[in-house]
């Protein structure tokens, strides 16, 4: 009886072997020693961007208080992670968002909502979150999609290829995009793809150390069972073109008859993940590191393949210059095949 | 040790005017409560039947959640469960051993120890184990030890986390059982079942992807390699540590008790802690079955699976 009791005491004790995590006090220091050891074990791109993350630790503790306010923190940490250059930090709080927008800020707007609605008109169609016509006098097919967060299904997609089965060719405009859901991307660029093909890589931190990581999984894209298309194809990018949306160009870029048309795309190709802070804010960081076909970093963003800006002469005489670089490159293919 | 409930003719006989007048439902009652009463008579050609012994419990208590592949922080919070638990003697053993099936689910809402965010939890498991009994050194007391088998899943949701909200949960575990039941007479003829139970599994293995794996990974692109971890206690400690208290009223009983209950991983360097320490109240009911074609009831021979 004694040895049982022995024994359930020895496993009793065990309950102290319980897994602990360091745990930050609600403090202003607490906050900022949380904030900045997550992104120390858990940002991927310290090493690509050669970031030297203890230095800036240096730095910014030096301007934590014990007195210090929300706002005073929260500008603290914000600035300390736009160190980062990375659209995918953010510090989320109920009063604020904390944001690192220069790569599409600094740079030409390049697209002008009013100025598209002259092309898309008032009689498009809509299929999930795909809007889309055909211009007319050229008969070239136009696709808007606003945001890879809004759902386009492999039906969706079938209806709207077959609308525009009998174009010269199709645009699909992905400026402003901001992204969203990868499967979206994966989605449609199978539409556009004669075969089987090495579309990319991901990669994922295996530990906490600044470079560890998985070796490179290779992703693949096939032809879509459904409606598919191969005749000339734009696709259009400016500097709002982002995450999700730079990953469908970096795979529209494999295809033999997409060509990428107007600005560089705006990056952001780490896959985010979130956590949160002692204090109740959260953040977001870049994960996981998605590569192009060549294994090439695409976190600052693709050059476009036909580098286009919207002209102020145009602007002003509400034309798109971008739609209609597009235009006319589908033109000269569609005469150069049939010549051929 | 077995208990004989037998039934006595002249019983059934002087009931059997009475029964007339009352309805189907109050017969089934009092015949019941009168097999679970155990009149106990001495008879011969019994029939011996393994009894069943069953309990449902709901649960209710404290929780204690970290998981830091969602978050660093500690989130504590109110769990809610239900449990079922089925003793019975299996057919193999001659009645030394035990069997012992445990079905259960839960779910828990947390929040951090600062009060903010929310997190959620739920769980659902299956258990099978055969518990050996050994020789008896105190009246009333039996002690059984033996192997058992569970698989375990569910998933933990961080209200919080936009990129990141799930982490899934899921195991396979060989384990051992350790149990003690006592049989205390406090009030004569209404005995109290005292159990204690403590269960660890020894082996298995758990999911767990990688440090910073996505989901997206893993289930759209594919790239499942090494994410099912053999499960030891060096990545792996569990533990359930399982107090209750039986008291029976005729064919039902009371249950009341408490559990404690520890999963542990800690691998990839993702660490994950659930404790819940709940309080359990039910009701216990002993299944006698039999075949009435081929048993006669009169000398029906109920084997208790524990005493």
């Amino acid at each position: 009886m004694k040895r049982l009791f022995f024994v359930a005491i020895i496993i009793s004790s065990l309950l102290s072997s319980c897994v602990k995590e360091t745990q930050y006090d609600n403090s202003p220091s607490g906050v900022f020693d949380a904030c900045w050891h997550t992104l120390d074990q858990r940002y991927c791109f310290f090493g690509y961007k050669d970031v030297d993350w203890n230095e800036i630790y240096e730095r910014y503790q030096r301007k934590i208080a014990p007195n210090m306010g929300q706002d005073s923190l929260f500008k603290v940490l914000d600035s300390m992670m736009q160190e980062l250059k990375d659209g995918h930090v953010n510090l989320y709080t109920s009063f604020d968002v904390g944001r690192y927008w220069a790569w599409f800020e600094d740079y030409p707007l390049n697209f002008y909502s009013h100025l598209q609605k002259k092309y898309l008109g008032t009689n498009y169609k809509i299929a999930g979150g795909m809007r889309y016509t055909i211009l007319q006098p050229d008969s070239v097919g136009y696709i808007y999609y606003g945001s890879f967060s809004n759902p386009v299904s492999e039906t969706n997609l079938s209806y709207v290829l077959s609308s525009l089965y009998k174009c010269k060719g199709i645009i699909i405009d992905i400026r402003d995009n901001g992204g969203g859901s990868l499967n979206n991307s994966e989605r449609i660029a199978a539409r556009f793809t004669p075969e089987k093909i090495l579309s990319g890589y991901i990669q994922h931190k295996t530990g906490k150390g600044h470079n560890d990581f998985s070796e490179p999984y290779p992703t693949y894209l096939t032809p879509s069972q459904g409606v598919n298309y191969y005749k000339p194809t734009v696709v259009l990018t400016n500097r709002s073109t982002y995450s999700a949306a730079n990953n469908f160009v970096s795979l529209m870029k494999n295809m033999p008859n997409v060509t990428v048309i107007g600005d560089r795309t705006g990056g952001g190709s780490g896959l985010p993940f979130s956590s949160e802070l002692p204090n109740g804010w959260t953040i977001r960081f870049s994960a996981s590191p998605i590569y192009d076909a060549e294994m090439n970093h695409t976190e600052f963003g693709i050059d476009p393949d036909i580098k286009v800006d919207i002209t102020d002469e145009d602007y002003y005489n509400d034309i798109d210059t971008i739609i209609e670089t597009a235009r006319d490159y589908i033109n000269s293919k569609s005469e150069q095949q049939e010549t051929e | 040790m077995k208990i004989n409930f037998l039934i006595n003719k002249d019983m059934f006989g002087t009931l059997k005017f009475n029964l007339k007048k009352i309805d189907f439902l109050k017969k089934a009652i009092i015949i019941y409560m009168l097999l679970a009463a155990g009149n106990i008579a001495n008879a011969q050609d019994v029939c011996n039947q393994r009894g069943l012994f069953s309990a449902t419990t709901v649960s209710f208590g404290f929780s204690d959640l970290l998981d830091t592949y969602l978050s660093p922080l500690d989130y504590k919070g109110k769990v809610i469960g239900i449990t079922n638990e089925r003793i019975y003697l299996p057919r193999f053993g001659k009645e030394k051993w035990v069997a012992q099936q445990f079905v259960w689910g839960d779910f828990s809402s947390n929040k951090t120890v600062y009060g903010s965010g929310l997190t959620i939890a739920g769980s659902i498991g299956y258990s099978w184990g055969a518990l050996y009994k050994l020789p008896k050194f105190i009246p009333d007391m039996n002690l059984c030890v033996g192997p058992y088998i569970s698989a375990e899943t569910g998933f933990i949701y961080n209200m919080r986390n936009g990129n990141n909200p799930v982490s899934a949960k899921g195991d396979l575990s060989l384990g051992a059982s350790a149990m003690i039941t006592y049989k205390l007479k406090l009030i004569r003829k209404l005995p109290f079942f005292l159990r204690y139970e403590v269960s660890t599994p020894l082996a298995g293995i758990f999911f767990s992807p990688h440090f910073e794996q996505s989901y997206y990974e893993i289930f759209s692109i594919g790239n499942n390699k090494g994410i099912i971890h053999p499960g030891v206690w060096g990545n792996r400690f569990d533990l359930k540590n399982l107090i209750t208290i039986d008291i029976p009223f005729s064919w039902i009983g009371l249950r009341v008790g408490f559990e404690n209950n520890i999963r542990n991983t800690h691998v990839n360097d993702i660490k994950y802690r659930r404790v819940y320490n709940t309080f359990l109240i039910g009701f216990t009911k002993d299944f006698i079955p039999f075949n009435r074609r081929k048993n006669n009831i009169e000398n029906l021979n109920v084997i208790n699976p524990l005493f």
